[in-house]
């Protein structure tokens, strides 16, 4: 079998989504549906119930009375919150694990993938735009490719690193030049197997081109694309693909986006990431060991 | 940030993207700190800055020369080393992060009368910052090689 059939053979063994994470998107465009029946999706599953609640009565949301009723849960956090809760705890048993084919530790993808879903969230309220709704789970899934790739299939990434020391390629490009597929075409491929909405689709297949996107997915592919560019820069969850990536001009004078609000957005960004990253208590493992202390 | 006056102590910063690190040591007194700054300047969040001045270049070094002097650190002595301040492939003019992470730093040094003895900055590659305590050696591990600055 090529590299390529064996990874798109993988997409297939990758878990599918939780139904409830299906349903309760489609509830939360529904302005009919009250807290009660969003409760009703989400009390199925023992487990998540049981997270919504420690979530809900966590310490850092500084409340004192303790609630006991997913409903109370849903008008505490909000329903868009909740949401995210249940996507974040529906995926973080795939992306937090060593993400081999990468470099990446247990965090490392974990870290990327919220952060540009935090960012690209923040990025769609600054600049107001609609898609502000599905920005978070776009940004969340875009680089589940790299899930697949990393874990489900176990890459060589010798011959990728030569090509980026030896080219000035992309990490994508080098991907499609050893494989014959990139991450964000596995990722495309993964979600719409999920039956994610066309757009989120969309967003994750072409992140690293969102000039390819169809029209009238661009904004959300856009919003994606600038959301992983400056988390990439920034550092989160960074792997051997470091910054060899590129930015589409492009993308950003659609939106509309120059250095400044760009700098605003990062700063956003990390206080979300504070915010959930103490949620979900990441483990410190995989640093190196010893006497060291990390400033971040 | 980190300061140290413990030669058996290892400072290290990870992912340095656009971000910026810098090294402090004083040789005689044999204090030496580390920072991680992620923006240039806190004027966009003076209330953020308060809360973490770090995060910032300019309330960020600010602080950090403020706890070596106060722990015994002479500003003639102090050797400073730069790593970071990188941008993705290509022409990047949209975001100048990086670019402006470094300016900042260079232009609050100078005004401090510190001159950047060592730097690896720019370019795409991530890098890991360290700085040994017992010598005050400084590297940088960038796509698995550690060189010294």
């Amino acid at each position: 079998m090529t590299e390529k059939n064996k990874i798109l053979a993988a997409i297939k063994g990758v878990p599918s989504l939780p139904s409830v994470v299906i349903k309760l998107r489609q509830y939360l465009n529904d302005p009919d549906v009250g807290f009660e029946e969003l409760a009703r999706v989400i009390q199925v599953d023992p487990g998540l119930t049981a997270n919504i609640l420690q979530l809900a009565n966590s310490a850092y949301f500084g409340w004192t009375r303790t609630i006991s009723s997913v409903k109370e849960a849903i008008s505490r956090l909000g329903t868009n919150r909740v949401f995210q809760m249940v996507l974040c705890m529906s995926v973080a048993p795939l992306v937090r694990k060593p993400v081999r084919g990468y470099d990446m530790d247990a965090e490392g993808l974990w870290e990327h993938s919220l952060a540009v879903g935090i960012c690209a969230e923040q990025l769609a309220q600054a600049l107001k735009l609609p898609e502000a709704r599905d920005a978070f789970t776009a940004g969340l899934l875009h680089d589940m490719g790299k899930v697949v790739m990393g874990t489900f299939v176990e890459l060589d990434d010798q011959p990728l690193k030569e090509i980026m020391e030896s080219d000035s390629l992309s990490f994508n490009e080098a991907e499609m030049m050893v494989m014959g597929v990139d991450h964000a075409e596995v990722a495309g491929l993964l979600l719409s197997e999920w039956n994610l909405p066309d757009p989120v689709v969309e967003a994750a297949r072409w992140h690293h081109e969102p000039s390819r996107a169809c029209e009238e997915n661009r904004v959300l592919v856009d919003l994606v694309h600038i959301a992983d560019v400056l988390c990439i820069n920034v550092g989160w969850g960074m792997g051997s693909d470091g910054l060899q990536y590129k930015l589409d001009e492009a993308a950003s004078r659609r939106l509309g986006v120059g250095n400044g609000l760009a700098e605003d957005v990062i700063l956003k960004t990390m206080v979300g990431m504070d915010e959930m990253k103490d949620l979900f208590k990441p483990s410190t493992e995989g640093k190196p060991n010893g006497v060291q202390h990390s400033t971040r | 940030m980190k300061i140290s006056r413990n030669r058996e102590d290892v400072l290290v910063t990870y992912s340095l993207g656009s971000c910026v690190g810098l090294t402090l040591f004083d040789p005689v007194a044999g204090i030496g700190g580390m920072i991680h700054c992620m923006l240039p300047l806190s004027k966009i969040d003076p209330e953020k800055a308060k809360i973490k001045p770090f995060m910032f270049v300019d309330t960020g070094v600010a602080h950090m020369l403020g706890e070596l002097y106060k722990m015994g650190a002479q500003r003639q002595n102090l050797i400073a080393k730069v790593a970071g301040a990188g941008s993705p492939l290509g022409r990047e003019e949209t975001f100048r992060i990086g670019q402006r992470n470094y300016t900042i730093l260079r232009k609050f040094l100078w005004k401090n009368n510190i001159l950047i003895d060592k730097e690896d900055v720019g370019g795409s590659r991530a890098r890991t910052l360290y700085l040994y305590m017992a010598d005050g050696r400084t590297t940088v591990k960038s796509e698995g090689k550690e060189v010294e600055l």
